[in-house]
């Protein structure tokens, strides 16, 4: 009886648990909006090679619940990219359709199929999906399968579909026949400001966000000029990508650049965290092709009160010599 | 399965812990050894005699009047025109720590208590047993923030402290869209209130802050109300006849919204009681009362609580007063058992707050998703109007019932509330009508048990019930479905105690339909709770 205290504690602590469900999903790399997360593996048989052939009568045939559409605008997925678009159709045993991102997911999202499409007499389903930044560039797999109202599962189909990466590479990481660019300079930052990045070329050409050199500015040895993609949160119009890329689709012109990054307006952040990084072509192992290839970085902090929302230069970061 | 499992391993913790205190209480010679009865040897518990009852109700004594109403003075009351209290007045913590020699010190102009009724005072003497202000004393007052007619002329300072460790099933380390954080995996000071009331002959003014950590650092005005009063009674248990209060006060409705949480042993109050009253207190005017068995009161409010999640909480952004009223009766057979309810009704009219005018604008849809603005990718939105706001008809009836009886266990209070209301929801599902053209149908109700254990424990179980929208439909294959709402709380608990302290732990089983399962039929959400709370009075 001594020990009644102790014994009641363990017997409270292990009544209660300390097990959580995997019903949130809010840290998952592949999410849909207004779905259901259920932690474990995508329900069903693996995909086929071929899709399930459709009964006669739109039924199930032997397989259960078959998705019988599955489509979207384009295969093309930017890192970090929301709202984007899966959508199809289920047979008429259906009650919901999981949908999960192969080997990106640790679970499965579940929506409830929608209403009948009066063309096919079939249920619709429509699921609006978000891609982290943190999923590797290059092709996925994602999977949907229909699930009936016993719970019983049919067959998965498959999409892949290209996540493509925040430094700009010409899609080559989801097909080895694209040539990335020649040299990508990419700054990325943590917090919606508006942050510009300044490269200084030889000759003292300065490329940057808020200007663009003419192309007789560059002199005989630069006969085409990089482009910057984006000026990302320009004016404080937070776009949320927070990433910028100088990008060379052609030979870059030997010689050191100056690596400046500017901060054109903090949009009311205290401080902002950035990264700067220099990319370059490498041969893609034992595939044909080349993949971009990270050679330089560097990182640091700007504080608010350093912010420059003139033409000169803003902190000096670093030097890289092509 | 687990679940069931989990059940029975708590229903073995609660008659551990139970027995635990038993044995505590039958070793533990806590009475002084000259109020201890000749009976009471260390193996076997204390038979429920005049003595040791009222032994317990002065250990309990020092729980119930340091927090929801003053301490009652050691003297008496130097009023002329009323008697003092004659053992309500007396029978307080303060007094029960004098020394036991020391005699009342009476002021000369003071009228002296009638020398049976001095017998009463904690002495050498164990006193016997009264039946005034029994639910006071024992810490169940059911009518908080009453003074007697011995009441202490002088500021009185009281308050408490909860502080606690809450542990959430559906915590993740992340935010949610917005910067909600969702960890609620914490520390947390839940309550801090410090409370400064002063009452004249025909008056009080108590003031309330409470600071806490719910949302971050928070020190805000709980409470302010200043009253005038008439028919002060001698019993703390016993409202004035007459009672005008003016000023931030609990709303009267039903019973939880009223208990002091303080007194009460679970965590918050009930899922449908924190939905209708997000926040206890309301600006306004109330008048309430009681004589006899019978209690009324009438608010008329602003119709915002505080904690209000529209925004407008303790404003008013409709001219409208929403009126809040209960009708019951409270009374006791002896100082053992004690049975109070009532009727409650509010009526109100929520505010649907309108918008601004919107300029014209260009949108950009992007239709083909390739993130590029293609022909027939940009949309031009034209100026939209102000849209003026609307007024909505809102109301609540409900009953409570209270039950104590006290044993040689300690108090059991079963006690119960139901109410039916229609658009008032303003804490967890935010009922507003005017754009489905519908009301809101809203029912609620709990039953609740709590089981003193001798004085330095407790256990209890409450079983809470909301259905915030009885007329919900779910949309599922394109059909609209109707779906159950509600949410099922179960929460049991187990109290220790130890003079002003309380160390409360709580397991929240909560059975809603805010998940889905495989089949996309909505489910069960795992977010289960368990609170561990350390309360302390001041």
């Amino acid at each position: 009886m001594k020990h009644a205290p102790l014994v009641c504690t363990a017997l409270l602590l292990a009544a209660v648990g300390c097990d959580r469900a995997a019903q949130i999903g809010v840290g998952q790399a592949f999410r849909v909006r207004d779905a259901q997360f259920i932690g474990g593996e995508l329900p069903g048989e693996e995909p086929k090679d071929l899709p399930p052939p459709a009964a006669p009568d739109g039924g199930d045939g032997e397989d259960g619940p078959r998705i019988t559409a599955f489509e979207t605008f384009n295969l093309d997925v930017l890192q970090g990219q929301g709202a984007k678009a899966f959508r199809g159709r289920t047979s008429d045993s259906a009650s919901s359709v999981a949908i999960a991102l192969d080997g990106i997911s640790t679970g499965y999202w579940v929506m409830p199929v929608g209403a009948t499409d009066p063309a096919t007499g079939e249920y619709t389903w429509e699921a609006s999906t978000d891609f982290d930044t943190s999923i590797e560039p290059g092709r996925h797999a994602l999977r949907v399968v229909a699930i009936d109202d016993g719970g019983r599962a049919g067959t998965q189909l498959e999409l892949q579909v290209c996540v493509r990466g925040r430094v700009a590479d010409n899609g080559s990481a989801c097909s080895p026949s694209r040539v990335p660019p020649r040299a990508v300079i990419s700054l990325s930052w943590d917090l919606n400001a508006d942050l510009d990045l300044q490269v200084v070329g030889p000759g003292g050409l300065v490329f940057d966000a808020k200007r663009t050199p003419a192309p007789g500015d560059a002199g005989p040895e630069m006969a085409e000029l990089p482009s910057l993609d984006r000026d990302s949160n320009a004016g404080c119009v937070v776009d949320g990508i927070r990433t910028e890329n100088l990008i060379w689709s052609d030979d870059v012109p030997d010689g050191k650049y100056q690596l400046y990054v500017n901060l054109f307006d903090s949009c009311k952040q205290p401080a902002v965290r950035f990264r700067v990084a220099v990319y370059t072509p490498r041969e893609r192992g034992t595939d044909a092709g080349e993949l971009l290839a990270e050679r330089y970085t560097r990182s640091g902090e700007v504080l608010d009160l350093a912010v420059n929302p003139t033409s000169s230069r803003g902190l000096f970061v670093g030097e890289y010599r092509f | 399965m687990i679940v069931r499992a989990q059940y029975v391993l708590l229903f073995i913790a609660v008659l551990s812990c139970v027995s635990l205190a038993v044995r505590v209480r039958a070793q533990a010679p806590v009475l002084p050894p000259s109020a201890a009865p000749p009976s009471a040897a260390p193996d076997v518990p204390a038979p429920p005699t005049a003595a040791a009852a009222t032994d317990e109700a002065a250990t309990d004594l020092e729980i119930g009047t340091t927090s929801e109403q003053p301490a009652a003075p050691a003297l008496p009351s130097p009023v002329p025109a009323e008697p003092a209290a004659p053992t309500g007045a007396n029978e307080t913590p303060a007094a029960a720590e004098l020394p036991v020699a020391a005699p009342p010190e009476a002021s000369p102009t003071a009228p002296q208590p009638p020398a049976a009724e001095q017998s009463t005072l904690p002495a050498s003497t164990p006193a016997p047993a009264t039946s005034t202000a029994v639910l006071a004393k024992a810490g169940y007052p059911l009518t908080p923030g009453v003074t007697a007619t011995g009441y202490d002329s002088g500021f009185v300072l009281s308050g408490y402290l909860q502080a606690q460790y809450e542990w959430h099933q559906d915590s993740v380390d992340q935010q949610a869209q917005g910067g909600t954080l969702l960890n609620r995996d914490r520390f947390l000071l839940r309550r801090g209130r410090v409370r400064v009331a002063k009452d004249w002959d025909w008056g009080q003014a108590i003031v309330e802050l409470d600071g806490n950590t719910s949302r971050g650092p928070t020190v805000r005005l709980q409470k302010a109300e200043v009253s005038v009063l008439y028919g002060r009674s001698d019993d703390l248990d016993q409202p004035p006849i007459v009672q005008l209060t003016l000023g931030q006060f609990d709303l009267p409705f039903g019973f939880e919204t009223t208990y002091a949480s303080k007194a009460r042993w679970f965590m918050e109050r009930s899922q449908m009681g924190r939905a209708f009253f997000p926040g206890e207190p309301d600006v306004g005017a109330r008048l309430s009362g009681g004589t006899a068995v019978l209690r009324y009161a009438i608010a008329v409010t602003n119709g915002e609580p505080l904690d209000e999640r529209s925004g407008f909480g303790l404003q008013d952004p409709n001219s409208n007063k929403d009126i809040t009223a209960r009708f019951g009766a409270q009374t006791k057979f002896g100082d053992s058992f004690v049975i109070a309810g009532g009727v409650s009704w509010n009526q109100g009219k929520g505010y649907h707050p309108g918008t601004d005018a919107v300029k014209t604008g260009v949108a950009f849809r992007d239709l083909n998703e390739n993130g590029s603005v293609d022909n027939g990718e940009l949309f031009g939105t034209p100026a939209t109007q102000a849209v003026p706001a609307k007024n909505f008809t809102r109301w609540a009836v409900g009953a409570d019932l209270q039950c104590l009886l006290r044993t040689a266990l300690g108090w059991s209070m079963l006690y119960g509330e139901l109410v039916l209301a229609s658009n008032l929801d303003r804490g967890l599902v935010i009922a507003d009508p005017v754009l489905s053209g519908s009301d809101v149908r809203e029912l609620g109700y709990y039953v609740a048990f709590t089981q003193e254990i001798t004085r330095y424990g407790a256990a209890g179980f409450r079983y809470d019930v909301y259905d915030p929208n009885a007329d919900f439909l779910d949309k599922r294959g394109g059909k609209l479905i109707p779906n159950n709402q509600t949410v099922r709380t179960y929460s049991p608990f187990i109290g220790l105690t130890l003079s002003s302290l309380r160390l409360v732990f709580q397991w929240d089983i909560v059975d809603d339909h805010l998940a889905r399962d495989t089949r996309g039929v909505p489910s069960d959400l795992a977010n289960n709770q368990w609170t561990l709370r350390l309360q302390g009075a001041l």
